[in-house]
């Protein structure tokens, strides 16, 4: 009986084994068919160098691309990190600025009306920076003159990281707007700790602030009228005692 | 030989309070000198940058106060997102022969 069994089981592994080769098989030669008119391969953005193909390049252009990889390495390596660097102070201050309002400013009966918009605006904003840097990070996956199309993909880098650039821009916006409305409910003092003096700061503030477009629906609500305004505070940002 | 296990124990109550009360001291002391000082997580980002990514917010300002406000938007503006451009451009340069 269980001799008999012995063949069916082996069948049945080999049919196992049989459909998975297949199926790799079948999705590199997916891969494959992915040629253009001219004959190369379109560099997919996550695709690494092993399933981007064969170069595009060829004699002269290839021994240009060969000279000029370590560089390009080192520079896409060089600019993730300058991003990446400045992605972190930005987090950090908008980290703090929020903790300081939350555990300081508002302790002391004071109140951004707006403060939720303004936080909502950071964050919406902080995820167009992780999207488009997540996007960026997985073009190059590792350069190579040897595979797919390398200038193809320095370019699509290139505007992938024009993208992270205008989306990181937006992101410092949303966090000077924040600052600028936490800065109308704390005057600048030489010292620092827990935000004191007057309820109407006006008369103290000497914020160098300059105001920034604010994303509220109260306008009547946010910290800083318009761009023309003084960088003290304005008169509808008195805080809520 | 009673008298003696008694006072032991009232040793080792004297050091598990000590122990609990500079524990909490400890918290207490750290907490208060991290407040301003947080520091942000993004595990979006990768291993490899992570470095990178804590360097940027260490480098950012404490904000303890209205002036640290002053400061925070001062380096703000001073990053300098132009610099990714002239790092575009120069990548640019390098594929330009081939």
């Amino acid at each position: 009986m269980k001799l008999k069994a012995l063949p069916v089981v082996l069948v049945l592994l080999f049919g196992l084994f049989a459909t998975s080769v297949l199926a790799v098989s079948e999705r590199s030669a997916a891969v494959r068919k992915n040629v253009t008119g001219t004959g190369t391969l379109i560099a997919t953005a996550s695709a690494t160098p092993k399933v981007r193909g064969k170069s595009n390049l060829i004699g002269a252009r290839l021994k240009a691309c060969e000279a000029k990889a370590n560089g390009i390495t080192k520079k896409l390596a060089q600019l993730t990190k300058l991003v990446v660097k400045m992605e972190g102070t930005f987090d950090a201050i908008a980290l703090r600025v929020e903790n300081f309002y939350e555990t300081k400013v508002v302790p002391s009966g004071k109140s951004l009306p707006n403060y939720s918009n303004l936080v909502a605006d950071i964050a919406a904003k902080k995820a167009l920076v992780d999207a488009a840097l997540t996007k960026a990070q997985s073009l190059p996956g590792g350069f190579s003159c040897t595979e797919g199309d390398p200038k193809g993909l320095l370019k699509d880098y290139r505007t992938e990281m024009q993208a992270v650039k205008q989306a990181l821009g937006d992101y410092r916006k949303s966090i000077r707007n924040l600052i600028v409305g936490v800065h109308t409910l704390v005057p600048t003092t030489t010292g620092t700790g827990t935000p004191e003096g007057s309820a109407t700061p006006a008369a103290t503030t000497t914020s160098s602030a300059t105001p920034t477009a604010i994303p509220t629906s109260t306008p009547s609500a946010s910290p800083v009228a318009s761009p023309a305004t003084t960088p003290t505070v304005s008169p509808t940002a008195s805080p809520t005692i | 030989m009673k008298k003696q296990k008694g006072f032991i124990q009232i040793i080792l109550l004297a050091v598990i309070v000590l122990v609990v009360v500079g524990a909490g001291a400890y918290y207490l002391f750290t907490s208060k000198k991290n407040v301003g000082n947080e520091m942000p997580v993004n595990t979006g980002i990768s291993a490899e940058f992570q470095g990178d990514y804590q360097m940027g917010a260490t480098n950012a300002p404490s904000i303890k106060g209205g002036a640290d406000l002053d400061k925070a938007m001062a380096d703000l503006d001073n990053a300098d997102l132009n610099q990714i451009d002239k790092e575009l451009n120069a990548l640019s340069a390098d594929s330009s022969s081939f």
